[in-house]
């Protein structure tokens, strides 16, 4: 009879100490109760749905770099991953030859180091913060230092093709003068020397950074591709060696 | 009248006695459920902690699947078409300064040397004119151009032009005109 009646008191004490010192804490302590670790979990799942979503996005954005091949080679003509100071020789000799004026000399010069840092076009910066994989990319360019002879069209037609060019460049300097012989004399025609910065965008050795923008997107957009096509009418010409080996070197 | 008392007393007591024990009953369901509740939280914990490894796990695979080979390749593209677009806006075709120049000169004058540089995006024309009235003219015209945002010049001298044009053996006053291009 005396259980019975200590009975209830105890239990709803005992309940009570249960509720306080073991559910309450196990339920949410601010560290690792259910509440902080569901809050946990349901985090993780959003990381992870958000990677599965940029693993697929991915795969389409890649898939869409094969597919495209017309784009995707406009864009890596118009940057190249190298400064192929060959191909700028032989673009502005071909130019040259095509729009009538003399080429009198052609010198490329291979930059190393990035473009006018303070120019907004010269770094793609890492917007995320993420030190360890760093999307920021620096672009180089390779001076093109070009001397020719010919009337005022002629120049002026080679200036435009070399803009017209399928691969970037930019004026960086151009000066148009009258030519003169060896005694000082104008000879009519006109002399152009030009500095020309061709573009180009090494492939980054660092690994990709997962919150990079790029792959919250499925798919690229090409228009700049086409704004390309429909601006640069004037292809590379396309490079090759026919023949090559000889006894001396030293003999033509 | 007095009250009567017709409940015995041992009707009393089993009544007193049947109530505790249902309290006593639902006390002890109410214990027992918070028992319950105590060892499903800490089973939900174990469980939830699994499902945090788990989707880590997950996580870090495919994170490192992520940062190598397509991911690469796709960032690099991107950067090449950020590049791009940024750059054809920058870009200038000089044809088209040349043009300008072109429809800008006023007769009687004329250029000895064409200078474009791109850094502070001048032009430098060294010019010529049959007169101080040509010069004056010519530099007007630059500056009624909206073609430029500044234009500045007005130092001249005189010259024997040996350049040709049909103007042999004239003296010509030379001048130099900056243009800012907008």
């Amino acid at each position: 009879m005396k259980i019975k009646i200590l009975m209830p008191p105890l239990l709803i004490v005992v309940t009570i100490i249960m509720l306080i010192w073991f559910i309450y804490p196990a339920y949410t302590n601010g560290t690792d109760g259910f509440k902080e670790e569901r809050a946990k979990l349901a985090d993780g799942q959003s990381k992870l749905d958000t990677i599965k979503t940029k693993a697929s996005n991915i795969d389409l954005l890649y898939s869409q770099l094969q597919t495209d091949k017309d784009n995707h080679d406009v864009i890596l003509s118009y940057l190249p991953e190298e400064a192929k100071e060959e191909d700028i020789i032989n673009s502005l000799s071909s130019v040259a030859g095509n729009t009538g004026v003399v080429p009198m000399t052609i010198s490329v010069s291979k930059s190393t180091v990035a473009v006018d840092p303070t120019s907004p076009a010269a770094v793609v910066p890492d917007t995320t913060g993420n030190p360890a994989g760093s999307s920021s990319a620096s672009l180089m360019e390779a001076d093109a230092s070009c001397s020719v002879t010919g009337n005022y069209d002629q120049i002026k037609s080679f200036l435009d093709a070399a803009y017209r060019l399928e691969r970037f460049d930019k004026v960086v300097s151009l000066d148009i003068k009258k030519s003169a012989d060896a005694s000082g004399k104008s000879t009519g025609a006109l002399e152009a020397d030009v500095v020309l910065a061709f573009d180009f965008l090494k492939k980054s050795p660092t690994a990709a950074n997962v919150d990079d923008p790029v792959f919250s997107s499925s798919s690229f957009n090409m228009k700049i591709a086409q704004d390309i096509k429909n601006r640069n009418n004037v292809g590379m010409p396309i490079l090759n060696v026919d023949q090559s080996g000889r006894g001396n070197p030293f003999s033509l | 009248m007095a009250d009567i008392n017709l409940v015995s007393e041992s009707v009393r007591r089993d009544s007193s006695s049947s109530r505790m024990n249902t309290g006593i009953i639902v006390l002890f369901v109410v214990f027992v459920l918070v028992l319950a509740l105590y060892g499903a939280l800490l089973f939900l914990n174990k469980t939830t902690d699994s499902q945090i490894a788990s989707n880590k796990q997950q996580f870090d695979s495919e994170y490192s699947g992520l940062v190598q080979g397509n991911a690469k390749a796709v960032i690099d593209f991107q950067n090449r078409l950020d590049f791009t677009s940024k750059s054809i806006i920058q870009s200038r075709n000089v044809k088209g300064d040349l043009e300008t120049i072109e429809k800008l000169m006023v007769p009687g004058a004329f250029l000895n040397e064409y200078k474009y540089d791109n850094t502070g995006k001048t032009l430098t024309l060294n010019c010529a004119g049959d007169s101080y009235n040509t010069v004056a003219k010519q530099i007007l015209s630059f500056k009624k151009s909206t073609y430029f945002s500044d234009v500045s010049g007005g130092q001249t001298s005189n010259s024997t032009s040996g350049t040709g044009e049909g103007i042999n053996g004239q003296t010509m006053i030379t001048f130099v005109v900056t243009l800012t291009l907008k």
